[in-house]
């Protein structure tokens, strides 16, 4: 029986690692092969940025750590205060909050232009200049507040990481600011330095709400290049400065995720005495918790507002029915296919050792890599020779393959962290007493690592239903994603139709979280039996 | 016994594999069918090919382009499918992407029976390519921000000191019919010419947008005065009733007019369905079609010698069009956007 099951694990876990590396490594790999079209007397003019392109990495570096700072500065706030509600709707504001990331960055900053737009009519009528949505500081704004809501999902998970008793330790000796500055952000620092990092590369690739800003970054450069000479290869080595930086920054950060996925801390920290904070740090707590509800409020207020009547609504809605089943299709079919694969690369991490190190490579160098070249690699490595015979490129797996290519590597760092929490010693026990390693599987692991698991697969299904660049590349004629309707109906400037599209889409997020919630809090009941406590004590 | 479990397993993991992709890929239909891609909106394209599908019972297939991709979509997925192409025809709503398909060896010359009654200078010598439903680069001013005896005529009229050069605008002139724009100015003036040109709105200020459309809405709600865009948006303005007015630059005499961008159509080498592909592209150069555009508000300027010309919300039945040869726009596309990376990326 052992025998079958090891027989099993030596296919399945390798046919797993391959798929991961197929799907998500493959792309890079029929990119760098482009390469080979570049002459190699452009090479050192491509890859070393001077003059106008070094001024607009050193302009994109500094807005990416400004967000970065700012956003996980507010994330941290906001946490905190959230934290202190246990009880009540408060308690799962942040977690609903989280589900606010996918919406597209284009929602901020048109939510943000059309506010502007509003405000300045008021500001003309009593005389007094109109605001400015454009410049750094307009871009750095919509950024932090459309990166925030991931912002404060990862300070949140961050601040219960810490052992709950370490902390309650600190705060018998010493006040709750002191314990705070002193024992919680300094334990907490690793993940929420990685939260930093996540955060600046995910602003330093985005150029949708700089360009609205009119701001240049390099990424629109990038872009703008690949749109002159046509050439994935030529845009592969413009944008190395970018992906160096990116990578050198997933390094630094790994170090940090490293260590603190490895260390067998795996307690969950919930205090059962709230913080109590002096005025001036309840000031400025609250505040940040202002900002994040303006983050919220405002996209939906201002989508809400510009929707034409209800009738127009569910008009819009029939019409892009076909659309908004595909995206479901793609995202649920992203999601389940995510699972297995994020799961061994996952695994992979905790090889150790040079496997180990080449997993984390694995999971974090793709993720620096533009949505339009990740599409660009797709289509050269499916519609390849060879590969174009298996029918894959052109059918509705195409939309899927560009999902996993661009998010399943976030959904393994998901599982990485899920992985961390698990206590090692039930595993261990479950280990030395198996007698079949599938039903120590679905017995022991799965029941451990559940809630890993859905966040994993809820990450990658929110994320999917909003990507644009590399779908829209590979989409199979005929098919549409809901989010390349809403960029068509931009464009056609149908506010009212883009208004309850974007609703549609945030719904649907909205409607899986629900899901998800309640998931939770019945396995997190079923789960925990009499006398055990959240800690797993 | 060991390697059987494996194999079993194995095939096991393969048949689950192959379901699933049955599944995803079995549910093409054995009808007839065309595969379409196309960078026209969405809203305008869709009824026009679903009329075709009505009259011919061939399903269309499309693949539409969003404004946000600047246009390295579809192009850029056409050349990257060049081997194992998986589209029949393209309709570009310009010009400029169309000959670089040429040039990168993706297009099959075809010459349509409806192509005869099409301009010269709006078909490739060669054929393969068709211009088509043309659009005009208009100034869109907003009219209770400037007077109307203070109204642009001209592109020149952007470099005017009487206006700020941040209440003006034009789309960045890397991507779309901007960037075409650009070429056709390099084409016209001379490289020096058209590069001081761009350096001087670059110099003083004036707004790069996003896109055409954004142009559009910033003028429409009084962001900017005016701005450069492309007739689709400065009708959709007219049509939605904001306070603005569209102007034709450079009409006068001796002026250089303004550049007039085809739609463009074209067959792919080696499609899949060239026979329905053909069929498309006659019905996409129809008279009708022709007129549908343009009563659809996409088109504003037919070009052939048989369809209505102008649309309803242009200020004038006709249109006075730059004198230079789409071939000569193509020659300069690349340095012109070399030189507009350099001006406005920084």
């Amino acid at each position: 029986m052992i025998g079958r099951d090891r027989a099993r694990s030596s296919v399945v876990a390798p046919l797993l690692a391959g798929l991961y590396l197929l799907v998500v490594i493959g792309p890079l790999l029929a990119l760098v092969v482009s390469l080979g079209a570049v002459p190699l007397a452009d090479w050192s003019g491509l890859l070393l940025p001077g003059g106008r392109r070094f001024l607009l990495w050193l302009r994109s570096v500094g807005l990416a750590i400004g967000v970065s700072l700012g956003g996980m500065g507010l994330g941290l706030a906001i946490a905190l205060i959230l934290r202190r509600r246990r009880r009540g709707p408060l308690a799962q504001l942040r977690w609903v909050f989280v589900l606010l990331a996918p919406l597209p960055s284009t929602t901020h900053a048109f939510a943000w232009s059309w506010v502007t737009t509003l405000l300045n009519r008021v500001l003309g009528q009593v005389g007094l200049r109109p605001l400015s949505l454009r410049g750094w500081v307009a871009a750095w704004w919509i950024e932090v507040l459309w990166l925030m809501p991931i912002a404060v999902g990862l300070a949140s998970i961050a601040l219960e990481s810490v052992d709950r008793r370490l902390i309650e330790s600190a705060r018998l000796l010493q006040p709750d600011t002191r314990a705070l500055a002193r024992v919680v952000l300094p334990l907490a620092a690793p993940l929420l330095l990685v939260g930093a990092g996540l955060i600046f590369l995910l602003s330093l690739v985005d150029y949708a709400i700089p360009s609205l800003c009119q701001v240049n970054v390099s990424a629109l450069d990038i872009f703008a290049d690949f749109s002159v000479h046509n050439r994935p290869g030529r845009a592969l080595l413009v944008s190395m400065p970018l992906l160096v930086t990116t990578t050198a920054t997933v390094i630094l950060f790994q170090a940090r995720l490293r260590s603190v996925a490895l260390d067998p801390n795996w307690h969950r920290a919930t205090l059962d005495v709230p913080f109590r904070w002096p005025v001036s740090v309840r000031v400025v707590l609250y505040g940040a918790l202002a900002v994040m509800l303006l983050a919220a409020g405002i996209p939906v207020f201002a989508l809400v507002s510009q929707i034409d009547g209800i009738q127009e609504l569910a008009l819009t809605l029939s019409e892009a029915r076909q659309e908004i089943a595909f995206s479901l299709i793609v995202a649920i079919l992203a999601a389940l296919v995510n699972l297995p694969i994020a799961y061994v690369a996952a695994r992979g991490v905790f090889s150790g050792g040079p496997p180990g190190h080449g997993w984390w490579l694995a999971i974090t160098i793709p993720m620096a890599l533009p949505g339009p070249l990740i599409g660009i690699g797709l289509i050269t490595l499916w519609n390849g020779p060879g590969w174009a015979n298996l029918g894959i490129y052109g059918s509705r797996w195409m939309p899927v393959l560009a999902a996993l290519a661009r998010y399943a590597p976030l959904g393994a760092l998901v599982l990485v962290a899920a992985m961390r929490r698990v206590n090692p010693r039930q595993l261990e026990a479950a280990q030395l007493l198996q007698t079949s390693r599938l039903r120590s599987w679905l017995l022991v692991r799965l029941p451990l690592l559940a809630p890993g698991l859905l966040a994993s697969a809820g990450l990658v299904f929110c994320l999917t239903l909003s990507e644009l660049s590399a779908t829209l590349l590979v989409a199979p004629p005929g098919q549409s994603t809901l989010t390349i309707r809403i960029y068509n109906y931009l464009h056609y400037g149908a506010s009212g139709t883009v208004a309850g599209l974007t609703l549609v889409l945030t719904a649907l997020v909205l409607i899986f979280g629900l899901i998800a919630t309640v998931f939770l809090l019945l396995w997190t009941r079923l789960t925990s039996g009499p006398g055990t406590g959240r800690d797993g004590r | 016994m060991r390697r059987l479990c494996v194999g079993r397993r194995a095939a096991t993991v393969l048949v689950v594999l192959l379901v699933l992709n049955t599944a995803l890929t079995a549910c093409r239909a054995t009808k007839e069918q065309v595969v379409i891609y196309t960078s026209v909106d969405q809203v305008f394209s869709e009824p026009i090919l679903e009329r075709f599908e009505d009259q011919t019972g061939i399903e269309v297939l499309a693949v539409y382009d969003v404004e946000a991709a600047k246009t390295t979509g579809l192009v850029n997925r056409l050349i990257a499918e060049k081997s194992n192409p998986q589209a029949d025809v393209f309709w570009n709503g310009e010009v400029a992407q169309t000959l670089i398909l040429k040039e990168e060896g993706v297009l099959e010359s075809y010459t349509s029976p409806n192509a005869a009654g099409i301009l010269a200078a709006h078909r490739d010598p060669e054929d393969h390519w068709v211009g088509f439903a043309g659009r005009a680069r208009v100034l869109l001013a907003n009219t209770d921000l400037v007077a109307p005896g203070s109204m642009p005529d001209s592109i020149q009229d952007m470099l005017d000191p009487a206006w700020p050069g941040d209440q003006l605008g034009i789309a960045y002139p890397l991507f779309g019919t901007t960037a075409t724009h650009a070429a056709a100015l390099y084409a016209h003036w001379g490289p020096e010419e058209g590069r001081t040109y761009f350096e001087a709105l670059a110099a003083r200020g004036v707004r790069v947008v996003d896109g055409n459309s954004v142009v559009r809405d910033m003028v429409a709600d009084g962001r900017l005065a005016y701005g450069l865009t492309d007739t689709d948006d400065a009708c959709t303005a007219v049509e939605k009733g904001a306070p603005v007015r569209i102007i034709i630059p450079d009409q006068g005499p001796g002026q250089l007019g303004t550049l007039i961008i085809p739609n463009t159509v074209a067959l792919i080498a080696g499609g899949p369905n060239p026979r329905n592909g053909r069929a498309l592209i006659d019905y996409l150069l129809s008279d009708a079609v022709a007129e549908a555009m343009i009563d659809s508000g996409w088109s504003h300027v037919a070009l052939s010698d048989n369809a209505a010309n102008t649309a309803d919300c242009l200020p004038t039945a006709s249109i006075q069009g730059m004198d230079v040869a789409l071939t000569r726009v193509y020659e300069f596309m690349e340095p012109a956007k070399s030189d507009m990376l350099s001006i406005f990326v920084r």
